[in-house]
């Protein structure tokens, strides 16, 4: 008892840092809260060193699987406390000396107790088919490789940096974070800001192959800068504040006359307002999010694409003055199913931009989405998948998941959504612009064989308000299908 | 009482709100292009796009306003520079086309305006009078009047508002509007010559105004085709082969019409060819001319200018008037047309007319290129071309038919 709860109370104390996510509750794969940690930590010979691990590789942030690690946790507060951190144990430990070298479940260098660093490595081979690419291009292959080391110093600092092999932009994590007090944590370098549980969900817990539209394209995803964040109240409330050099990586644009959001600030509340209660519903989590960016004058860097990143909406209407995010949120993860939601509004000033050197009404996009998991193969969704009760070749078939989401994301202006009857214009200074909505609704199998080995096949179905703006003009309905393998430790 | 007077009120307000309703949709594109007015057009544009635009005056890039006619306010049009001797930053000639941004907008049933900020024009009302002179022949013309130009609430000019060729001005004349169209570019000195089999010569003397996303070999091979029938050796089947891809009498009209009007900037002009639009139907391959900006019409205001003047440079004109029908119908149009000027005293009412519609305009119109005096001149020659050149006219043609010619 004294192992894993000391393993679990550790595990928690490291990973909040980490991720957003976690520390709001919803917290990931990523961290020492992952279910792979968590499940090593309670069961293994390896569960003082799996509670030092962090996360997964494509996020500073949470993933859905970490939770239930949280929240037993957090039911239990003394255990935050580092002074009763103690982590079992272990003959072999003694043995290897200040330097030791781990192999399972991934590479791991320890000196003594405070210093640890963790190899990652994560290939993904995905087939996309899609109604949207042409016909000598129906089908094509994407392969992403990424690794990355993460660690930590002195039981009070953490760090990860991760970067993809191939690619422009190849850096996704490079961060380090001060963990000391639970109520106040200061976390600087690359990461993503705290807006979008989705966002922040690393891909190892993603219930589908591709994130929602909202997060993809209205949640700002990674930038340089700096948080503040923790938890209050007796973990009623998590906080997180921060500035960053410009709003995230999934606004960026090469293109030089268009303009993307520059100092930026973010900020976002969580709570689990039903923890204290034994139920079910303990699980219950809501958020709201927000971030203020400045926006330079010039032709708006968001723009809409489908699932498999077709554009239906380009923006070509100049902004100029502020772009605002706001996001509400709520996961739910009872046994094997789980529920989760978000509503992601964004709005771009256009200030100065109308024919009479007036203000035009805002640009505004919204995306929402539900999804649903049932894991047939029993596992509980807020421990995660990834350990699977019954891996394959030992017995069993690993974890099988079903899964569906419907989301919808929709392009326009303020006036617009005001007089939907009114003709929209490509006008850059139109008040009234030609917008767009794509609502899509997604059905998919997810298995994890092992902790190793995630496969996922996605079946798509689009429906674009305006098809003429669309990948195939004319074309309203778009099927696409994804099979997607993921091997990593 | 109290109910009764709130009755009158609500009534009232409903019969000036019908009225207000009516007017707005009683406006029409004769409206607009009722000569007898001077129509008055303002432009909002976004000064940083107004400064581009001046800046860049020699693109023709295109920029966002709002226009506003009578009570009526069309939103999201695109403006852009126009022209070619008569660009300029000072007095900027524009073209406005309603649908750009907005797709099916139609502003009185146009897609497009021509704004001619007549700057190679002293008198101002030379492209007017020429296309009313080519309507009144029932050659199909763009119906043009004047207005004072606003942009941004700052006087800009007196100005020419033109209809632009486009379907919806095909669908007016020509009763169909699916062909293809195509708006000539002078380049050189150009007569008519073949110019090879290669594509690229005649993609760079004509844009295609429809159809512009079709290969060039559909949108090009036609005209090659033209001018290589034009051009063809062989005499004893000239006529055939140029007739089955080019309205022949429809030219020689045109060129009767422009001759009559002493054009220096026409099909047989001082520059060659120039300002003319090339239409083929679609489904056929016979093609018509099309006449276009026509401000350097009348330029010899002593009326005297020679009905052959020039023509024979043209290869087309000087191989088609050597039929003696073809040559015979040239004279009959120009017969016509000194009828046509002289009848009622058409065209000096015209230029009368036109010139006092714009006059105080044009006095006050401080953009201009011209002095006040010099356009008053300008004016009073015309009214002198008007009064001579039917008569030099009919001489000519009584000579040419006499053979003296």
């Amino acid at each position: 008892m004294t192992t894993s709860g000391g393993s679990r109370l550790k595990a928690s104390r490291l990973s909040r840092p980490f991720c957003a996510a976690r520390r709001l509750g919803l917290a990931a794969g990523m961290t020492l809260c992952s279910p792979v940690v968590f499940a090593a930590a309670v069961e293994g010979p390896w569960a003082g060193i799996a509670a030092l691990r962090f996360a997964t590789q494509d996020s500073a942030s949470s993933g859905s699987a970490t939770a239930e690690p949280q929240a037993k946790d957090e039911k239990a507060p003394k255990e935050e406390k580092p002074k009763v951190d103690k982590p079992p144990k272990d003959k072999d430990k003694d043995k290897d000396g200040p330097v030791r070298f781990e192999l399972v479940p991934h590479p791991s260098v320890r000196i003594g107790k405070q210093v640890q660093v963790d190899f990652r490595a994560r290939v993904v081979e995905e087939v996309d088919q899609s109604d949207a690419l042409s016909p000598t291009d129906l089908q094509f292959d994407k392969e992403r490789r990424r690794v990355g080391i993460e660690g930590e110093l002195l039981k009070v600092v953490v760090f990860q940096v991760s970067r993809e092999m191939t690619g422009i932009d190849p850096w996704r994590e490079a961060w380090v974070d001060y963990q000391q007090f639970t109520f106040a944590r200061a976390q600087a370098g690359l990461f993503k800001l705290p807006l979008s549980v989705d966002e922040n969900t690393g891909w190892t817990n993603q219930d589908f192959a591709s994130r929602s539209l909202a997060a993809n394209i209205l949640a700002p995803g990674r930038a340089r800068g700096w948080m503040f964040h923790g938890q209050v109240l007796n973990h009623a409330l998590g906080y997180e504040y921060g500035m960053f050099d410009d709003d995230g990586h999934n606004a960026h644009t090469n293109n030089p006359d268009r303009v993307t959001g520059a100092s930026t600030i973010a900020w976002r509340l969580t709570s689990q307002p039903l923890r204290h209660i034994k139920s079910k519903w303990t699980d219950l989590e809501v958020g709201y999010a927000s971030t203020t960016s400045d926006l330079a004058e010039g032709f708006s860097s968001i723009k809409g694409q489908t699932t498999l990143g077709a554009d239906f909406y380009t923006s070509r209407f100049l902004v100029n003055g502020a772009r605002r995010r706001t996001s509400y949120e709520l996961r739910f993860r009872p046994g094997p199913f789980s529920l989760k939601s978000e509503y992601i509004r964004l709005t771009e000033e256009r200030l100065g931009e109308s024919v009479e050197d007036t203000a035009l009404s805002p640009l505004v996009a919204t995306g929402w989405y539900v999804s649903g998991t049932w894991a047939f193969t029993g596992e509980t969704k807020s421990e995660g998948l990834t350990e699977p009760i019954r891996p394959l070749a030992q017995g069993g078939i690993g974890a099988v998941e079903g899964a569906v989401r419907l989301e919808q994301l929709t392009f326009g202006s303020r006036a617009g959504f005001d007089a939907p009857a009114e003709a929209g214009s490509t006008s850059p200074r139109a008040d009234v612009v030609l917008g767009n909505s794509d609502r899509v609704l997604t059905i998919g199998v997810n298995w994890y064989a092992n902790r190793y080995v995630k496969l996922q096949f996605n079946l798509i179905r689009e429906q674009l308000a305006d098809p003429s703006q669309g990948p195939v003009p004319g074309q309203a309905s778009l099927w696409n299908r994804v099979i997607r393998l993921q091997l990593g430790f | 009482m109290r109910r009764l007077h709130s009755v009158i009120v609500v009534a009232g307000m409903a019969m000036l709100l019908a009225g207000a309703v009516r007017t707005a949709s009683a406006q029409t594109a004769a409206d607009l292009f009722d000569v007898g007015t001077l129509q008055e057009i303002r432009l909002l544009v976004n000064s940083k796009d107004l400064a581009l635009l001046r800046r860049n005056y020699g693109l023709n890039t295109r920029y966002p306003a709002d226009m506003i006619w009578r009570n009526l306010r069309v939103r999201n049009v695109s403006v852009r520079s126009r022209g070619f001797g008569s660009r300029n930053s000072t007095k900027l000639g524009l073209l406005i086309e309603f649908d750009h941004y907005t797709s099916g907008q139609r502003f009185l049933g146009l897609r497009s305006l021509v704004l001619d900020n007549e700057w190679q024009d002293p008198s101002m009302i030379r492209e007017q009078v020429a296309m009313s002179f080519f309507n009144r022949m029932g050659m199909p013309a763009s119906r043009e009047s004047f207005a004072r130009l606003y942009i941004n609430n700052e006087y800009q000019g007196v100005y020419g508002i033109v209809e632009n060729i486009d379907p919806d001005y095909l669908r007016r004349t020509l009763s169909e509007n699916e062909g293809y169209l195509y708006e000539f570019h002078w380049q050189d000195y150009w007569y008519g010559e073949y110019r090879g089999d290669d594509l690229a010569p005649y993609k760079l003397l004509f844009e295609p105004r429809t159809h512009q996303l079709e290969s060039d070999t559909q949108l090009y091979s036609p005209i090659r085709d033209l001018f290589r029938e034009i051009n063809g050796a062989d005499e004893g089947v000239w006529r055939d082969q140029v007739e089955r891809v080019l309205d022949l009498r429809q030219f020689i009209t045109l060129v009767a019409i422009e001759v009559y009007l002493s054009e220096w900037d026409g099909l047989t002009g001082n520059w060659a060819m120039n300002n003319f639009q090339l239409y083929r139907r679609r489904g056929s391959s016979v093609q018509l001319f099309l006449p276009w900006d026509r401000d350097r019409a009348m330029t010899q205001l002593t009326g005297d200018m020679p009905i052959f003047f020039r023509t024979d440079d043209n290869v087309l004109f000087h191989r088609a008037i050597a039929y003696a029908d073809l040559r015979e119908l040239y004279l009959t149009v120009l017969e016509q047309c000194a009828q046509a000027a002289v009848q009622d005293d058409w065209f000096q009412n015209a230029i009368a007319q036109s010139a006092s519609v714009v006059a105080a305009a044009t006095y006050q119109d401080s953009k201009k290129p011209f002095t006040n005096a010099e356009f008053d001149a300008e004016i009073q020659g015309l009214m002198g071309f008007a009064h001579l050149r039917p008569s030099f006219v009919l001489q000519q043609i009584a000579r040419a038919r006499s053979g003296s010619q």
